[in-house]
């Protein structure tokens, strides 16, 4: 399967990635590639098995649930330090509405 | 001799009977660092002053009579850069997270302080974890220190390049498809990727969270037993932790009793023949020990790398939309939106390798393509990892190669990423079905580069897999050979 230009613009936007030139061609290539040998997954439908989620699948049990118990949390400047902007408790971002 | 060429069982006795200090094994480290890293680039931080302020603080709890349990009090830990160390930088070799500087530690990097591990540093590693060579790295490809022109294998190339260099005596890697086992298998030293959810994954930044697994990379299959018990058993801030800790049932003098499966297809033309013969005389090596060897067919295998790329990719692409510029890693400074944010500051974080696999799991999770690919990826699975419970009804584990070919020189793969895809075929279908899988060096090629074969097992049979890697090499000296002579 050749993947289209349209497609990877359209997968590009959906990612939120803007790519350049050389990365847009190399994307495209791979794509191909690699969906191209997923084609082979196609040659299963006749023996297709009921599919489970990626988690249950590895831990054939129910969701673990905890107690709702209060603890201790990170503390909220150690959380800020790692923010390109902020202030004493806000992250901050440029206006969103006018 | 050097006391970096001891083993991490070794030294730990030594510090305990005092016949070495903790600081003088630190400073073992941190010259050889000094002297060496700057020819392989195994290193992203060194974290020197912190480690030798541990050190005392380690050697004070010792010599008040603590941690006489522990295997790892004193011994030296260097972790794979995408595992988060409390005030220790970690970026996943990533520009996007230059300057992250976690306010927490990983689970796994807990468990080691609290034993009195002494944390060398964060290792070189593929962006991400997304690679099979170490080369695509923001802070630069690492060396293999056998051949400085080859790559360490991938992703965790930092590690096995720093054990075999002398510079780590013990490291944590993370495997979601390899990334442990294959660069140990390229550089020569012992990577054991255990049971998915028997090591907890909390603090260990997501690649594809369904297969994603920290385990130790050493020189041998003792120090990882070493390690393994320090780090497994159960942790409720991971809700696919398992509680399982070690079985320490003895270690037998030989295998009799143990049957070994060998899957026809793991054998096929795309191995290299100097790789297939290495494997052939550890064959005749386990067999000699007493393993009795049964062939068997394994055809659901030409499946696994596509439903590995495509389920990994998938879980990437959701596990990467958290890297939006704003509460923590790389902010573009061109941005005027929030729009512009979240798409400028990832396109400018991201390297290639890594917008690749969110463009191909975008793409398998979107409208029209989700039944076509990750669904049939599921089903393909789920297939494998029965095919595998078949198996293990026979056979107590499986042998195959770790990789097609010894480790590639700098530059191949980056221009035909689809062979390096390829080239994960041995050691995908562990992660897929979410079994231990150890690799042990077995030989050398024609260019004196290593090569390393590798044992499954079936699920929680992590001690199995580990005591028949000391059995074998106890009865072989390939896990001691570095460059330049051997060990011990």
């Amino acid at each position: 399967m050749q993947i289209s230009k349209e497609t990877v613009e359209h997968i590009a936007h959906l990612a939120k990635l803007e790519l350049s030139q050389e990365e847009f061609s190399r994307a495209e290539q791979a794509l191909t590639d690699i969906i191209g040998h997923a084609e082979i997954l196609n040659s299963l439908s006749s023996k297709g098995s009921p599919t489970v989620s990626a988690n249950e699948f590895i831990c054939s049990r129910q969701n673990l649930l905890r107690l709702d118990t209060p603890g201790a949390s990170t503390p909220k400047e150690h959380l800020l330090e790692n923010a390109a902007s902020h202030d004493n408790d806000y992250f901050i971002v440029p206006k969103t509405v006018d | 001799m050097n006391i970096t060429d001891f083993s991490v069982t070794q030294l730990s006795s030594m510090i305990k009977k005092k016949e070495l200090s903790v600081s003088e094994v630190t400073n073992a480290v941190l010259d050889n660092i000094t002297a060496r890293d700057k020819n392989i680039n195994a290193y992203i931080t060194v974290a020197a002053e912190k480690a030798l302020q541990r050190s005392k603080e380690v050697q004070k709890l010792l010599d008040n009579g603590e941690l006489c349990d522990s295997p790892l009090a004193g011994i030296p830990v260097s972790i794979k850069d995408n595992i988060c160390t409390k005030g220790i930088r970690t970026t996943c070799a990533s520009r996007m997270l230059e300057n992250f500087i976690p306010p927490y530690n990983a689970h796994a990097t807990e468990l080691l302080e609290n034993a009195g591990a002494i944390i060398i540093g964060k290792l070189n590693m593929d962006e991400f974890a997304m690679g099979s060579t170490s080369e695509t790295s923001f802070f630069g490809a690492v060396s293999n220190p056998w051949n400085t022109d080859y790559t360490p294998g991938g992703s965790s190339g930092g590690c096995a390049a720093a054990i075999i260099s002398g510079q780590a005596l013990l490291t944590l890697g993370s495997d979601t498809g390899g990334s442990i086992r294959q660069p140990a298998s390229m550089c020569g030293v012992t990577g054991f990727k255990p049971t998915y959810g028997t090591v907890s994954r909390y603090g260990l930044i997501a690649y594809a969270s369904s297969m994603d697994q920290i385990g130790p990379i050493a020189r041998s299959a003792e120090d990882c037993v070493a390690c393994m018990k320090v780090i497994s058993g159960y942790d409720p801030k991971d809700n696919t932790s398992i509680n399982s800790t070690l079985s320490s049932f003895p270690l037998n003098k030989d295998l009799s009793g143990i049957k070994i499966g060998v899957p026809y297809e793991y054998f096929g033309n795309n191995l290299s023949g100097e790789v297939k013969k290495e494997i052939y005389t550890a064959i005749e090596t386990l067999k000699t020990l007493g393993a009795d060897i049964c062939e068997f067919s394994f055809p659901i295998s030409e499946y696994a790398i596509a439903a590995y790329y495509v389920i990994a990719s998938a879980e990437a692409s959701s596990n990467l939309a958290r890297y939006d510029g704003i509460r923590y890693g790389h902010r573009s400074s061109d941005s005027v939106s929030l729009e512009d944010i979240y798409i400028k500051s990832r396109s400018e974080g991201f390297g290639s390798e890594v917008k690749n696999r969110i463009m191909l799991g975008t793409f398998a999770l979107s409208a029209g393509y989700y039944d076509e690919y990750y669904r049939k990826a599921l089903v393909a699975r789920d297939l494998i990892k029965k095919s595998f419970d078949e198996a293990f009804s026979k056979y107590d584990v499986i042998i195959s190669p770790v990789s097609p070919c010894t480790a590639p020189q700098k530059g191949q793969s980056l221009s035909d990423p689809m062979k390096m895809y390829l080239s994960d075929a041995y050691t995908v279908g562990a992660n897929l079905a979410g079994l231990p899988a150890i690799s042990l060096p077995c030989g050398f090629d024609g260019n004196g580069l290593p090569i390393g074969f590798q044992l499954i097992g079936p699920k929680l049979q992590d001690q199995k897999l580990l005591n028949i890697g000391q059995i074998f090499q106890k009865h072989t000296n390939f896990h001691k050979q570095v460059p330049g002579g051997e060990k011990l």
